[in-house]
C-alpha cells in the first residue's frame, strides 16, 4: 500500500517573496488561519509552533527554510491525547515562480502507520490554502467555519 | 467545491496529466470568481516534467 500522504497544489497571483510571508509571520498567518499564529525564527533546528489564543496547539522543529523557494518542518498535534502520542509528520512548502503567479506545493507526509490526524490534516489545509490564496489575491481572507470541515475533534477544542 | 476525478490508472499518464491539470484551472476559477480575473498560466511551465520525459 502506498504510504498515506497530502499533496495540494495552488497557483497564486503574488511574488515568492510575498507567499513567503505570508507563511512565515505570525501576524500575517493570523489573517487567514482561524486566527493562529505560527511561530519560529525560521533557522533550520529552531523551534515551529502554531498557537491559538495564547494556546499551543502544534509543534515541530524546522527542516529548511531557503527564503523564498522551500520551507519544511516537522509537525505534531499536541492538543489531543491520541494525536500528542504519535510521531512527527513532516510539513513542506515549494514555491516556484512562473511569471506573475507562484505555483505553491504542500506536502504533508510521514504520517505515523494509522495516524489519526491525517483526516483531519487533511480537511483543514484546503481550507487554510484557499484562505490564504484570497488573502494575497483580494487582500482580505475568507472565514470558513469549522462547520464546513467535519473535523469532530477540533471542533470541540477551536470553540472551547 | 470539491472535485472528484476517479476511476483513473494510477499509473497511467492521464491520472499524471490530471493531476497536474485540475490544480491550474481551480486556482483560476477562484480567482476568477473572487477577484473578477483570471490566472495566466503558460500551459507548458505546468507540466515541465512533461518535456524531459519525452
Amino acid at each position: 500500500m502506498p504510504k498515506p500522504e497530502f499533496i495540494y497544489i495552488s497557483y497564486i497571483e503574488t511574488t515568492p517573496e510575498k507567499l513567503w510571508e505570508a507563511l512565515t509571520s505570525s501576524e500575517f498567518t493570523k489573517l487567514y488561519w482561524w486566527d493562529t499564529s505560527v511561530v519560529s525564527d525560521w533557522k533550520v533546528g529552531s523551534p515551529f509552533a502554531l498557537v491559538l489564543n495564547g494556546t499551543t496547539t502544534d509543534v515541530g522543529e524546522v527542516l529548511e527554510a531557503d527564503r523564498p523557494r522551500r520551507l519544511s518542518y516537522t509537525f505534531q498535534h499536541i492538543l489531543s491525547e491520541p494525536a500528542s502520542k504519535e510521531r512527527p509528520s513532516r510539513v513542506t512548502f515549494v514555491l516556484e515562480q512562473y511569471g506573475k503567479l507562484v505555483k505553491l506545493t504542500l506536502t504533508h507526509e510521514d504520517f505515523a502507520e494509522d495516524s489519526v490526524i491525517i483526516d483531519g490534516i487533511s480537511k483543514g489545509w484546503p481550507a487554510i490554502m484557499s484562505s490564504l490564496k484570497s488573502s494575497l489575491e483580494s487582500g482580505s481572507a475568507l472565514v470558513i467555519p469549522f462547520d464546513a470541515l467535519f473535523i469532530a475533534e477540533l471542533e470541540e477544542v477551536y470553540r472551547a | 467545491m470539491t472535485v472528484t476525478h476517479d476511476n483513473l490508472d494510477e499509473n497511467g499518464k492521464a491520472f499524471r496529466n490530471i493531476s497536474g491539470g485540475w490544480p491550474v484551472v481551480i486556482a483560476s476559477l477562484k480567482s476568477l470568481l473572487e477577484t473578477g480575473h483570471e490566472l495566466i498560466i503558460d500551459p507548458p511551465s505546468v507540466t515541465p516534467r512533461e518535456k524531459a520525459d519525452a
